[in-house]
Order: structure tokens, then C-alpha cells, then sequence
């Protein structure tokens, strides 16, 4: 079937490629398997972040604004429990991104925008777990990458929401601190929470975070 | 017999990753605008593509926004209480003590149809589109890891058997006379005892997906065949132009008219 091309010369598309290849995110480490519980667990949190959308949507909403940023930080949960589970590079990324297309798709609020939102946050988190060289996941990593994403998803929607333009600097960085502890603890905690109780049902074994955990009998 | 499906609309057939593109350049337009008319008029051709070139009824694409009514008043409030504006401009009207100024309601009104125009935006897009196409065109024009995509795209296969996995879970729970809380109790105590049994289903199945992918050597060679494949013809590229055309056209002449403004300049 003949048709044009995918856009934008060759060369460009290719020093991308290149580029993403120096990150180290070509998933080349990754086993099938960790690629399709990613995948899963990416779908099911997505399931999550839906589920908050409709609270938020219903119950959340009639908090007013700086202070529901104390709220938003369920929403991190894909860029951190897919990489405290799995371990690999890029797996923020997917996770919160895959998270995120998933609560869209359910139908929620805020349509695309949830799509801009988990890519700005699963870099967030990526870059954390990047800057670790993707050898910790766990304590300062998982809550650094839990801070960053909370710290870069109130970054977005000061823009996409034109806070600038109707709130003072004060209140936006009122947010902007309840949505870093809220990323803390409804994210990074809740995460950390969540993949040790899915660990010890013992289903994780041969994943990077069962590692050493597993009880012979 | 099944009635013939219809012939998919104009919509449909267009590029998955060119449609993505066109949407999230409107929604980006949209960001730089600051006043209620022009998202309000997006919209409005919103509906109208969504009804005429994707053949969604006005009904299906207003229904799923309703949820809306109560962001605009949760928007409206915030910007009556705390827009910064309030303490340097003039009173429209009182309400007790209450001091409502034309820059909260432009800036309440503006970002609730922005908001507005988001949603049915998407709304349109999710519903052209079939999902496999998209990820297909992810891999194809976007570049995405074919590994990535056709791992994602088994998880997200696995979107209805969470349903049925949480209707067996569920009566397993009530076989044993598993009582459940009242109000908030109840939505805390239902989360704690669903979500990892829900969670470590989806690892068991997902881990059995993976070795069936596995015994067909997915992934084992650099290239791979499909046998669909998302191709990017004129006619998507005609779609792109004339999406990016209407819309600053509309942008301009709004602007002349006096009416739109930009949030930043």
C-alpha cells in the first residue's frame, strides 16, 4: 500500500531514536514478562486514576483551589509503582502514561489533558529514577521521583490552567507545596505500600523487587 | 442477523497519529487564549465535526460532559474567592459581602469552556478511533517500541476481565459472610481487600500473556511484519491543514472582532 511518510526527514527521526537510545529507554532489558505486567498493572492503576476522577469530579471538586492540590497525588502512582515493581528503565514513563491513556479512554474530566499530565509526570519520576542510573528504586529515589512528579505536574497545569493569570504567586505556590507532600504520600507511600502487599502475595517472584524476599519453605 | 455495520465515517479512516496531532494542537491554541467566545466557539465546531464526520449523535457527545456543570461551579467559586484581580477591580454586583469583578467571571468563564472544549475534543478523538489503530500508528509513524506497544496493548486487553475478576472476588467475599462498612469505611475497607487480589490477578494473567508471546518469539528478531498497516495518506495531511486553517481563522477574526485575547502578551 503506498502512502507518505510518517513526517519529518528521516534523519531527524532517526538522531530521536538515537537519542532515546543514550537514555538507555530502548527496553532492551526487559523481559517479556516484565513488559506485560507493566502493561497490566499500568492498565489497572489507570483503572485507579479513574475511579479518583470520578470522586474528584463529584466530591473533591467543591474544594476550592490551592487547597485541592492536597488531592492530586493519587495520580502519580503509574511513574511509581511500575518501576518499584519492575525495576527497568522507562518504566515510570510507561506507567504513568499507559496510566493515564487508560483513565482517559474510561472517560474522565479532562480528556486530553490527562494524556500531557502523565507524560509530564512519568518524566518526572523518570529523571529521578535516570539521575540514580536506574540502580535504586526504592527510599530516596522513589520519594525524590514521587516529589518531582507532583512538582512538575502543578508546573503544567499552572500553564495549561492560566493560573498565573488569575491566582498570586502565593496561593500557586501554596499548591505547589500540597501537591509535592500530597505526591509524598499518596503516591510515593501509597506505592511503596502497594508493592509490598502484591510482593508478598508472592505473584512478583522472579521481578526485581522480589528479589531476596521470596521465603523458602 | 446483525444489521451491516455502518461505513466508517470520514473520521475513522483518518490517521490515528495525525488525528492525535491535530487535537493536541487545538488544545494547545486553546491554552494561549484567555477569554470565553472562542473556546466557546471551538466547541460549538466540535460538536458539529462530531456529528457530521464522525456520525456521534449531539446527545452522545453532550451526555458523558455533564459532570462539567459542577467543575464550572467549583471554578467559579474559586475565582470569586480568590482571583487576584478581585482586590483592584471594580464590583459588578454584591452579593452580601460577598464582591463579584468581571476579571473572576471572564476568568471563570474562560477556563470552564476551555475545559469544556478539552473534553469533547477528546471525547471525539476516543471515539473515532479504535485502539489498536492508534498504537499501531504509535509504532509505525511515531516510532514507538513495537514491544512496548504490543505489551501494552495485551494489558490493556485485560481492561474488561478486571470487571468480571472483581464481580468473582466480590461473591467469594459474600460466600464467606465478608461484611462490608458503612459510607467511607465501607469505600476504604472495599479498596483494601479488592485491590490486591485485583492486582495480583492481572500479574498472574499477565504473566501467562507474556509466555504464550514468548513460545511465538515475539520480539525475538530487530523487524517484524504486520498485517495492518497505518499508513499516512494526502488526505490526512488536507485533514491537519484544514483543522490548523478553521482554527486560526476563527482565532483571527474573533481577535479583529475585539473578543478573543491571548494569556500571554
Amino acid at each position: 500500500m503506498s502512502g507518505g511518510g510518517s513526517g519529518g526527514p528521516a534523519s531527524s527521526r532517526d538522531s530521536a531514536v538515537r537519542a532515546g537510545r543514550r537514555l538507555g529507554l530502548t527496553f532492551k532489558d526487559w523481559s517479556t514478562r516484565e513488559l506485560v505486567i507493566a502493561a497490566a498493572l499500568s492498565v489497572a492503576v489507570g483503572v485507579i486514576f479513574w475511579g479518583w476522577g470520578l470522586l474528584w469530579s463529584s466530591v473533591l471538586q467543591t474544594i476550592p483551589f490551592p487547597f485541592h492540590y492536597a488531592f492530586v497525588g493519587i495520580w502519580m502512582v503509574g511513574g511509581l509503582l511500575v518501576p518499584y515493581i519492575v525495576r527497568r528503565p522507562g518504566a515510570a514513563l510507561m506507567g504513568e502514561t499507559v496510566a493515564a491513556f487508560v483513565s482517559m479512554a474510561l472517560g474522565n474530566q479532562w480528556g486530553v489533558l490527562t494524556m500531557a499530565s502523565g507524560i509530564i509526570q512519568g518524566m518526572g519520576a523518570e529523571v529521578v529514577f535516570a539521575a540514580f542510573r536506574w540502580k535504586r528504586f526504592t527510599g530516596v529515589a522513589l520519594y525524590g521521583a514521587a516529589a518531582l512528579a507532583g512538582g512538575f505536574s502543578i508546573l503544567l497545569d499552572t500553564f495549561v490552567y492560566s493560573y498565573y493569570a488569575m491566582y498570586s504567586w502565593g496561593s500557586i505556590g501554596i499548591a505547589a507545596i500540597l501537591c509535592i507532600v500530597g505526591s509524598l504520600i499518596l503516591g510515593g507511600a501509597v506505592s511503596q505500600l502497594l508493592g509490598g502487599a502484591l510482593a508478598r502475595t508472592g505473584v512478583l517472584s522472579g521481578l526485581a523487587i522480589s528479589k531476596g524476599k521470596v521465603k523458602k519453605i | 442477523m446483525t444489521p451491516p455495520a455502518p461505513a466508517p465515517s470520514y473520521l475513522y479512516r483518518r490517521n490515528p497519529s495525525i488525528k492525535l496531532l491535530a487535537v493536541v494542537l487545538v488544545a494547545l491554541t486553546l491554552t494561549f487564549i484567555f477569554d470565553p467566545a472562542t473556546p466557546a466557539v471551538l466547541f460549538c465546531l466540535t460538536l458539529l465535526v462530531g456529528r457530521l464526520l464522525a456520525g456521534l449523535s449531539l446527545w452522545s457527545q453532550v451526555k458523558p460532559l455533564w459532570v462539567f456543570v459542577l467543575a464550572g461551579v467549583a471554578i467559579l467559586l474559586a475565582n470569586i474567592f480568590f482571583n487576584k484581580e478581585n482586590a483592584v477591580s471594580p464590583a459588578l454586583v454584591y452579593i452580601g459581602s460577598l464582591k463579584i469583578t468581571a476579571p473572576a467571571l471572564w476568568a471563570a468563564g474562560t477556563l470552564w469552556l476551555r475545559l469544556m472544549a478539552f473534553a469533547l475534543l477528546s471525547l471525539v478523538f476516543v471515539k473515532s478511533t479504535e485502539p489498536q489503530h492508534l498504537v499501531l500508528s504509535l509504532v509505525h509513524q511515531l516510532r514507538l517500541n513495537y514491544r512496548v506497544a504490543y505489551s501494552t496493548l495485551a494489558g490493556y486487553r485485560m481492561l474488561p476481565l478486571f470487571q468480571s475478576d472483581y464481580q468473582t472476588i466480590r461473591a467469594a467475599h459474600r460466600v464467606r459472610g465478608v461484611k462490608e462498612g458503612n459510607g467511607w469505611l465501607r469505600l476504604w475497607s472495599r479498596t483494601r481487600r479488592y485491590a490486591i487480589p485485583l492486582l495480583a490477578g492481572a500479574v498472574r494473567k499477565a504473566g501467562r500473556i507474556a509466555v504464550a508471546m514468548d513460545a511465538r518469539a515475539f520480539g525475538a528478531l530487530p523487524s517484524r511484519t504486520y498485517r495492518e498497516r497505518m499508513v499516512v495518506q494526502p488526505a490526512d495531511w488536507v485533514f491537519l491543514a484544514l483543522v490548523l486553517l478553521v482554527v486560526a481563522a476563527i482565532t483571527a477574526a474573533l481577535w479583529l472582532a475585539g473578543v478573543a485575547r491571548f494569556a500571554v502578551g
